[in-house]
Parts: C-alpha cells; structure tokens; sequence
C-alpha cells in the first residue's frame, strides 16, 4: 500500500514543505541547519521526522530513507547511532539524518549529552551540507545556547494527534526564543506553545502501513535494548570494565582473573558478559591472595 | 520658524534645519487648506491668496530638488501650477509635493516592514537570526 497523501502529493501540508525548502537553500550555502519535531509520547514525532526525511531525499532524486532494522543509515536511535550514521551520511552524501530520542529515553544525563552532542555536531560538522531532523519529547531540552547560535531553524510542536492524522505548529528561530522564555515562567510547560502565535499550523498523515510497521519495530528495538540495559543495572549486575574500576586493575587483568577462576557470567548482553555484583569481592580476594603469595 | 541664533540651531546640520523648514511649511499649508476648505463646504466667501502664498513658499524650500529630478517640460509645468489661480491645479500640485516629499521618506509613515510570516527563514532574516 502506498503512502497516505494530500493534494500536493505528500504527506503533508505544501507550507511545510516550503518551509523545508528554504530550510534546504540555507544548508546548501553551508549554514546549519537543524530542524526540531517535539511533542509528547505518541505524537507521531518519528512518523513526521520520516515524512519530512523521505521528502527532502526526494528533491535530491534520492529513494525513501530506509526502515529496517539492520540497515537505517538515516536514522540515529540514541547519541551513539546518530553520531555513526552522521559521519557515514556525511560520506554517503545523504542530505538529512533524523535524531530520535528513543534509544536515550530516561538516562540519566542524557539531556546534557544531547546538548553537548548537538553543539559538537554543528561545530565538527559544519558546511557539512546535511540537515539535522531531532525528534524530543520537549523543545524545553535544548541549550539556550544553542539558540544564541542561531542553529535550529525551524520547530514543529506536535499535538493532538487523530487516528490517521498528526497536527503541527511551526515556530521560527525568532519565536522559539519567545517560547523558551515563557516556559521559564510557567508551570506546565507545554502552555507556552499556546501563548506564542506559531508561523503556521498543518497536518500530515500517517506512513503507509507497511512503513508504519517497520517504523514501531525500528523505534521498539532502540526502547527494548535501553529496557534491557536498564534491567541489567536493576539487578545491579556489574561488566568487567565496572570490576576493572572498583578493584583498580585493568580490564585485561580482570578478564584474565576471571577466566582462570572460571566464574560464569549471569548474562550477555550486546557482546558484553555481566556478572553478579559478589564477583568485585571474589576478585578481590583473589587479588589479596596473590598478593599475600 | 527656525531661529538661527539658537544654539541648538548653530550645531545642526543645514539639512535637518531644511527638513523641518519644509514641515513647518507643509503644516502651515494644510491650515490654510482647512480653512478654505471649511468655508467652501458653508458656501461662504474663501481665501485661495493664503493657500498660493504658502505653497508657493513650501515650493521654493523644493524648488531646486524639483528641478534636478524633473524633466524640464515637467519642471515648468509644475511651476506653472505652482502659479496658477485655478484651485483644482492648486489642489493637484499640493498632492503631488506630497507624493514628493513621501518619496524622499520625509512624511512616511508606513515605515513597518512587512512580510510572509508563514515562512520561518524569510521571518528569521527580516530578525537578523
């Protein structure tokens, strides 16, 4: 099945797509660029992220970005990935990469590193000629600084979202300093998207199912796997590199110490194996053992 | 009028002292405007000497910018009404001084720049963002 359309023939309004466009002339005369979709959960923040991504690959004559699990060279999940598939766009000459929060949901930090993370894009990166697309639950994250710079252009707050269609609310740079004012004073945040005029508001419709479908396994996959590391700190499992740092030995010692003591890990997770928090203290005791030798 | 021994006055550049001269003047003439026309619309005796007296003088503050700019057929036509007695002329080159004067941005005052405000770029140049 094909992607639901409007009139104009995407799936969304024509004036967003001018906007994106004007957003595109800028990135060619190698200014930043960075465009900014928040909104809370299920809002359709990565479904318009992938709209917007697929329309600008097409003014390039490039094909839809790609879904899939193993290979989505245009989507970052989390700081790690994005910052990957920033430096392969970069070589691969793609003209957008989309951000998505949902490998770094909930950790502690993340929004700190988001910001650093951001600011050393643009700075690295700069007259890299790519489109930066964020997806976050709150504009409200983001570093005034990163305003000051004049880095992202353009903020679409999503709300209100249908069963088969999405609302925005466009903002420009100029507004967003209005919106990022308001906040500091209001209780609920998210008030302050109702107290400054926005630039224009739209729809856009869903992907096609199949997309959509490829869409929720790519976006459930980034949110199982920080699920499953957040597990891991619950059972307060430690790796070797945590066993390195508190008994102040290399890694390569730890390894080795733990080989030829054949202690069995608990799990393996990503290629890393995670012990129970008692192997710091049987390791120690071998390290004092041999110490004593 | 200007007073060209006030000390504020010795210390201003010629061209604002002109400027607010040829205001001065302008006022002066919708006065005299009002009047006549007040008189016109009660059907009772008006007064065009005043009106050409005051334009004629509000034309000599322009008079050499006018001629720099026109062509000369035009130059000499606006004299011509500058002159004339015919009210209708006079009320013709009253609009057009205006027009100049709004041209050289000295009465404008739709000075607010306007644009597409759905377009965040166009918005974020008009804000030097």
């Amino acid at each position: 099945m094909e992607q639901p359309t409007y009139k104009n023939g995407l799936a969304f309004d024509t004036k967003l797509s001018e906007n994106i466009i004007d957003i595109e002339d800028r990135i060619i005369k190698k200014k930043a660029g960075l465009l900014i979709i928040d909104g809370g959960v299920g809002e359709g923040k990565t479904t318009l992220a992938v709209e917007v991504a697929d329309f600008i690959n097409s003014l390039k004559g490039l094909p839809p970005i790609s879904l899939e699990a193993k290979d989505h060279p245009q989507i970052g999940l989390g700081a790690k990935e994005f910052m990957h598939n920033l430096r392969y766009c970069y070589g691969e000459k793609f003209p957008v990469v989309i951000y998505d929060e949902a490998g770094d949901f909930n950790k502690r930090g993340a929004l700190t590193r988001l910001n650093a993370m951001i600011n050393r894009v643009f700075e690295t990166f700069r007259g890299f000629k790519i489109l930066v697309v964020i997806c976050l639950p709150s504009f409200e994250s983001l570093d005034n600084d990163l305003l000051t710079k004049n880095i992202p252009r353009l903020l679409l707050h999503l709300s209100n979202r249908e069963e088969t269609y999405g609302n925005y609310s466009g903002y420009s740079l100029y507004r967003m300093f209005y919106i990022k004012d308001k906040m500091k004073k209001l209780v609920v945040k998210s008030f302050a998207y109702d107290l400054v005029n926005p630039n224009f508001v739209g729809h856009f419709k869903d992907l096609s199912p199949e997309r959509g479908k490829q869409l929720d396994r790519l976006s459930t996959k980034g949110k199982i796997e920080v699920l499953k590391e957040q597990e891991i700190k619950a059972e307060n499992l430690v790796s070797y590199s945590d066993i390195a740092q508190k008994v102040n030995r290399s890694i390569g010692y730890c390894r080795r110490v733990i080989l030829d003591n054949r202690i069995k890990h608990k799990r393996l997770f990503n290629r890393v194996k995670y012990f129970d928090h008692d192997v710091i203290d049987r390791v120690c005791d071998i390290i004092d053992g041999v110490n004593e030798e | 009028m200007v007073d060209f021994n006030n000390e504020t006055t010795v210390g201003t550049p010629a061209i604002d002292i002109v400027r607010v001269l040829i205001l001065q003047r302008r006022a002066d003439l919708f006065e005299a405007w009002e009047d006549y026309k007040k008189k016109s619309y009660a059907g009772i005796e008006k007064n065009t000497p005043i009106i050409r007296a005051r334009l004629f003088t509000l034309f000599m503050e322009i008079q050499a910018a006018q001629k720099r700019r026109l062509k000369d057929e035009d130059y000499l036509e606006l004299i011509r009404k500058v002159k004339s007695d015919n009210i209708e002329e006079l009320e013709t080159v009253t609009f057009e001084i205006n027009e100049f004067l709004d041209s050289i941005k000295l009465i404008t005052v739709d000075t607010k720049k306007t644009y597409d405000s759905t377009r965040v770029e166009v918005e974020d140049k008009m804000k030097k963002l």
